[in-house]
């Protein structure tokens, strides 16, 4: 149950463009605290430059984008980040508990080097790596690795953390205790996770986005099977779109191939092909 | 037999020459954890050589040493940045084609007033010949650049580890990288004197990559190097008194005596240790 209907974030009327044209166009939407959106998206669709846009890195060419009705830049430190490759200097000598730890640098400089301690053991044990706090973050999985920049980033408390596809690496047999994880960090944090891997898919996810120049959020799962009652058909059909906030049983998947097929004469190809591949 | 031992403490400029090479060591190697780590070995490589027009107008012009030296350091520094993000060509390119820039137009200064200017000074450093003046000038940079590395340590660890993340939580990147370039240019300025342009590359070099062989830990890497890069400096020095050989390049000797050592014993990561695991498996 959601207790709070504060907004966390929020885009009125954005458009944002590089060079080569506009990215985003006319996007407007917002996210109350706790709220768990999964975005999805074609690739150059947009997805990382909307992350982006909430991280303050990239600034909007027309439209506000607030977060806790801050300009983005000021809210900086209460947004973290998971990036879609783990960029690090696999050369460095660095545990994964050090990892961790760096985590609470800048963010928590009031706490004693036995809080930061304490708080890295739970954060390890949180994301299941306690028995490899000790080797050398470089010698460990794909899959550790990314679940240790989680680690690192919950450790400086963010109220918003955005995850830009953080499946990549992640073992298909761990998916479970990995959408789990995300499931409970989503009762303390409002969370924007893009991906494209929809077996990846976190119970707690209450809000869909799909992002290609425009932004449609749905409000859940089961909402799409309400906007789209026409399963399987390919139909121009969009009013289904819009903010919408309901709430009730998971469609599952088949819901979401539906959806896709359905926009799949809007270039939603990409996904449509990867999430076809999955179920097969 | 201990008279023999200290008789290099009893000149002056030996006690001189032995605490200032141990002092521009240690601060070489602060850096060169860094550095070794990031792959930008090189970097130090060119900045040494590009200092040279800088180190042959300070002594035509008869400007401080530092200042001579310092600001062709950053320009080709500048020089290199901007060619790596304006071009595609590749980091190394970009680097030899700076710095063999400037060190042509040092050794083109130097035949311009080959009086003036003593190539082998600039080369290959000599420490024993340093000035008072000279050594309190490299004292001076090299008290400023520790303490701003010792205050910043971790900050440049974050950003030498992950950049992104550096950014994500705020850390001045763009600020916190020239001021470690601009350490790094005044270290070398230092270092010049001590082992010349041609050998500086070794002391921003091989003290990270042995404490590197010795450690899982990056706070511990940084108190080795800086142990080794002290140790060989002053003792490199000291041992030169007996010797009667260049001080510079003995000091390099010991450093890469002691990475060939840490290479081959070294208890995790030598080669032996490592060789024997993977015969056992």
């Amino acid at each position: 149950m959601r207790n709070t209907q504060s907004v966390a974030i929020e885009f009125k009327d954005v458009y944002f463009k590089y060079q080569q044209g506009y990215i985003l166009e006319k996007v407007d939407f917002s996210l109350r605290k706790q709220d768990f959106l999964l975005i999805l998206g074609p690739n150059g669709g947009g997805k990382t430059s909307l992350l982006k846009l909430i991280m303050g890195i990239n600034r909007p060419t027309q439209g506000k984008v607030k977060v806790f009705g801050e300009e983005p830049h000021i809210s900086k430190p209460k947004i973290g980040y998971v990036p879609q490759n783990i960029p690090v200097n696999d050369r460095f000598p660095i545990t994964v508990e050090q990892v961790v730890s760096l985590g609470s640098f800048l963010s928590n400089k009031t706490l004693s080097r036995h809080e930061i301690s304490q708080r890295t053991k739970t954060w390890l044990d949180k994301v299941g790596l306690t028995k490899v706090a000790k080797s050398r973050f470089c010698e460990i999985s794909g899959g550790q690795q990314q679940r240790v920049i989680i680690a690192r980033v919950m450790m400086s408390q963010p109220e918003i953390l955005l995850l830009d596809e953080p499946t990549n690496n992640i073992d298909i047999e761990l998916k479970d205790s990995f959408c789990q994880l995300l499931s409970n960090i989503s009762k303390q944090v409002t969370v924007v996770m893009v991906t494209h891997e929809l077996s990846f898919l976190p119970k707690s996810v209450n809000k869909i986005g799909c992002v290609e120049k425009k932004v449609v959020i749905h409000g859940s799962l089961s909402s799409l099977e309400e906007d789209i009652p026409f399963h399987g058909e390919h139909n121009n059909n969009k009013s289904g779109h819009g903010s919408t906030h309901a709430e009730g049983h998971d469609c599952g998947h088949q819901c979401m191939v539906d959806y896709l097929a359905h926009l799949n004469n809007n270039t939603n190809l990409d996904i449509y092909k990867s999430l076809m591949k999955t179920k097969t | 037999m201990i008279n023999l031992l200290l008789e290099p403490f009893t000149y002056l400029y030996m006690q001189k020459a032995i605490a200032i090479c141990a002092v521009v060591g240690g601060l070489c190697a602060f850096l060169s954890s860094y550095l070794m780590l990031k792959g930008w070995s090189l970097m130090g490589d060119a900045l040494a050589h590009a200092v040279v027009p800088g180190v042959a107008l300070s002594h035509i012009f008869k400007v401080p040493y530092v200042v001579g030296a310092f600001f062709p350091g950053m320009l080709a520094v500048g020089g290199m940045a901007f060619l790596k993000q304006k071009t595609k060509l590749s980091e190394d390119a970009t680097i030899g084609l700076v710095f063999t820039a400037f060190l042509a137009s040092g050794l083109l200064l130097i035949s311009l007033n080959p009086v003036e200017v003593d190539l082998a000074t600039i080369v290959l450093g000599n420490i024993l010949a340093i000035s008072e003046y000279d050594i309190w000038q490299m004292l001076s940079i090299s008290a400023i650049c520790f303490m701003v590395l010792a205050l910043k340590w971790k900050d440049f660890m974050i950003i030498f580890f992950d950049e992104t993340h550096a950014r994500s939580i705020g850390l001045p990147v763009t600020l916190l990288q020239i001021i470690f370039f601009t350490i790094l240019s005044l270290s070398i300025v230092a270092a010049l004197q001590t082992v010349g342009a041609f050998l500086v590359i070794a002391m921003v070099i091989t003290p990270g990559a042995t404490a590197y062989l010795l450690t899982d830990r990056f706070s511990n890497l940084i108190f080795i190097s800086i142990g080794l890069g002290v140790f060989t400096g002053g003792f490199g020095v000291y041992l030169s008194y007996f010797l009667d050989i260049h001080s510079g390049g003995l000091v390099v000797v010991l450093q890469t005596t002691i990475f060939l050592s840490a290479f081959l014993f070294a208890p995790k990561h030598g080669f032996i240790k490592t060789r024997l695991i993977s015969v056992k498996v």
